[in-house]
């Protein structure tokens, strides 16, 4: 049964139609990737299934359950987590700070709890030290935890975005472009992670990436987009060998073809 | 020396408060524990607008008009039903919060420059209402006879209300710091950081920027219930949009987001113009021209700058030691 599930999505923004009529499918416990030129609507059908846009038409199913049109807010509580394409940390803030960000939906204490420094508030807080800890060290930033956050090198500010998805305990993760601006070295520890992250946590992971090999070598199956339209789906040898998909990216001389996605 | 140094920092509040008690001990000359009154006054209205500026980062400068709110609360129900201090003071902060919560709920969407301007709409538009609704508020000629603050047969001296602002005071600050590093806190920092990713981990912004909003106007109606029966005269005149700037300038000046930086900046701002009272209107220049050097010098505020110089002192000090038995 598919985890997160998109049906006929149409987003227009005034006169623009973003995304016209894209479905897709996540497999639970699969990998999947969205590929697609630039302005392809990647982003947008992102942002759709994460409750930051309302869909002009169409569904988005979260185990079967329709989920658009509810605040961005409880996505999380859903089970949905994401990160974005411009790292997006709370720089003045230390590392185990932002993880522990990620714990908040999972936590009841108020105001009260704090300033009473009620069992529940030590309780929780502890626990979320903990989750929080625990996140950081299988992504590998377990020193960093007293850091800022703004003080830490680029990969390691990738990383720490991931950790905060792990924290909230949502058993879908989406990444937006998560290995955008890395150097090879880079790229092939971070596609190690995201396995790990699958296999080890048995997490579902949806992703954007422009990065042919990463993708090739991490999904299952990927979804293209081109325009704001579905071009097509199937398992990463499907894509490669599909014509329409090779068109989309490099036009029709054949020339180019073995040069960027064969590769 | 660091040990020392540490101590005072983890226990900044306790420092406060022991100063607190022993100022108006120490100090006897009614015009200077006038002044010890209108810190702790400043202090709580600084304190806590620092929950709605510096960890929300909502800007708000109608904060003084909260202060009046519960001021003219308290005033009310005391002159026209004879409620006594101790249950006007939990009415003022009351009247207090719902006017937070009006403020709040249709500003959610504005941010910066726009929100500072609904905020200084706010506050001339309850100017307005005090100065015209004659019936509740007699407007300009304000309220009078309100009485001195009671507990039981115990009347109020000019100390026990500075006792009384103090241990408000130290309830503000005990809730700043209890906010910091827990999960309400966590949630108000992000919302100032970003508004994105808060809602990507789950953090309902609605609710707490309205939170934040209800939060400090209640603290700020709260003082000004004990200000009111303090002064026993309120007027419209007495809470001015100049005066919630001065608020907005002591946290901003102190150090939006720190725990003790505003309430610093509160007791800075209120007693350096009575120093230099000497200098007549020319004082009031020489402030401002250090507010806006201040600001320009240093965005963080001078009391996180300090104790990070003081501690990189301390960091180099230790090194160098190291270095040398090395």
């Amino acid at each position: 049964m598919a985890l997160l599930e998109a049906q006929h999505i149409n987003m227009f923004f005034g006169g623009l139609k973003a995304l016209n009529d894209v479905s897709l499918q996540a497999e639970e416990g699969k990998i999947s990737a969205l590929i697609g030129p630039n302005g392809a609507g990647k982003t947008t059908l992102f942002n759709v299934m994460t409750g930051f846009l309302v869909p002009t038409a169409g569904k988005v199913l979260f185990r079967g359950e329709e989920v658009q049109g509810l605040p961005a807010y409880k996505y999380v509580e859903k089970g949905l987590s994401r990160t974005f394409q411009n790292i997006r940390l709370l720089q003045e803030m230390t590392v185990l700070e932002n993880v522990q960000l990620g714990c908040h939906h999972n936590m009841k204490q108020n105001l009260f709890d704090e300033l009473f420094i009620s069992p529940r508030c030590r309780r929780e807080e502890n626990e979320s030290r903990e989750s929080s800890m625990e996140a950081l060290e299988f992504v590998g930033l377990g020193d960093l935890a007293g850091e800022k956050a703004k003080n830490l090198p680029y990969g390691h500010q990738r990383k720490l975005e991931i950790a905060r998805t792990l924290a909230t305990g949502a058993e879908m993760l989406l990444f937006d472009e998560p290995c955008a601006g890395m150097n090879t070295a880079e790229k092939a520890q971070l596609s190690e992670l995201i396995l790990d992250i699958n296999k080890k946590l048995k997490k579902t992971v949806m992703l954007i990436e422009h990065d042919m090999r990463f993708v090739m070598k991490l999904s299952d199956t990927i979804t293209v987009l081109a325009q704001g339209e579905w071009l097509a789906a199937g398992s990463p040898e499907e894509i490669q060998a599909n014509p329409k998909v090779i068109e989309a990216y490099l036009g029709t001389k054949r020339k180019a073809v073995g040069y960027h996605v064969g590769d | 020396m660091k040990k020392v140094y540490g101590l005072l920092k983890r226990h900044s509040i306790i420092v406060i408060a022991v100063l607190g008690i022993l100022a108006p001990l120490v100090i006897r000359n009614t015009y200077h524990v006038h002044i010890i009154l209108m810190c702790m006054m400043f202090g709580i209205l600084a304190s806590s607008l620092n929950i709605a500026v510096g960890m929300t980062g909502l800007s708000n400068l109608a904060h003084a008009t909260f202060f009046g709110i519960g001021a003219y609360a308290a005033a009310i129900l005391n002159t026209r039903y004879g409620l006594p201090f101790y249950l006007t003071f939990f009415a003022g902060g009351l009247v207090a919060m719902v006017f937070g919560f009006i403020l709040g709920a249709p500003t959610l969407r504005l941010k910066g420059v726009f929100l500072a301007l609904v905020t200084t709409g706010f506050g001339q538009v309850v100017r307005i209402i005090e100065l015209n609704w004659v019936s509740l508020t007699n407007g300009p000629m304000g309220i009078s006879g309100i009485d001195a603050a009671e507990i039981g047969s115990y009347s109020f001296s000019t100390v026990s209300y500075i006792y009384y602002g103090l241990a408000l005071l130290i309830l503000c600050m005990y809730m700043s710091k209890r906010l910091m590093g827990t999960r309400v806190g966590r949630a108000l920092f992000a919302i100032k950081y970003d508004e994105t990713v808060a809602r990507s981990l789950g953090v309902n912004i609605t609710f707490y920027k309205v939170g934040a909003y209800v939060l400090s106007a209640c603290m700020a109606g709260m003082a000004g219930t004990i200000f009111a029966h303090y002064v026993s005269f309120i007027s419209p005149d007495t809470f001015t949009v100049a005066d919630s700037t001065t608020v907005l300038c002591m946290v901003i000046l102190g150090g939006a987001g720190s725990l003790l930086g505003p309430v610093i900046g509160a007791f800075i701002l209120t007693i350096a113009p009575e120093i230099f009272r000497f200098a007549q209107t020319y004082r009031m220049i020489f402030i401002g021209a250090v507010m806006v050097i201040g600001v320009i010098a240093n965005e963080r505020g001078w009391v996180p700058m300090l104790t990070s110089k003081i501690r990189g002192l301390f960091h180099r000090k230790q090194t160098s030691e190291e270095g040398g038995k090395a």
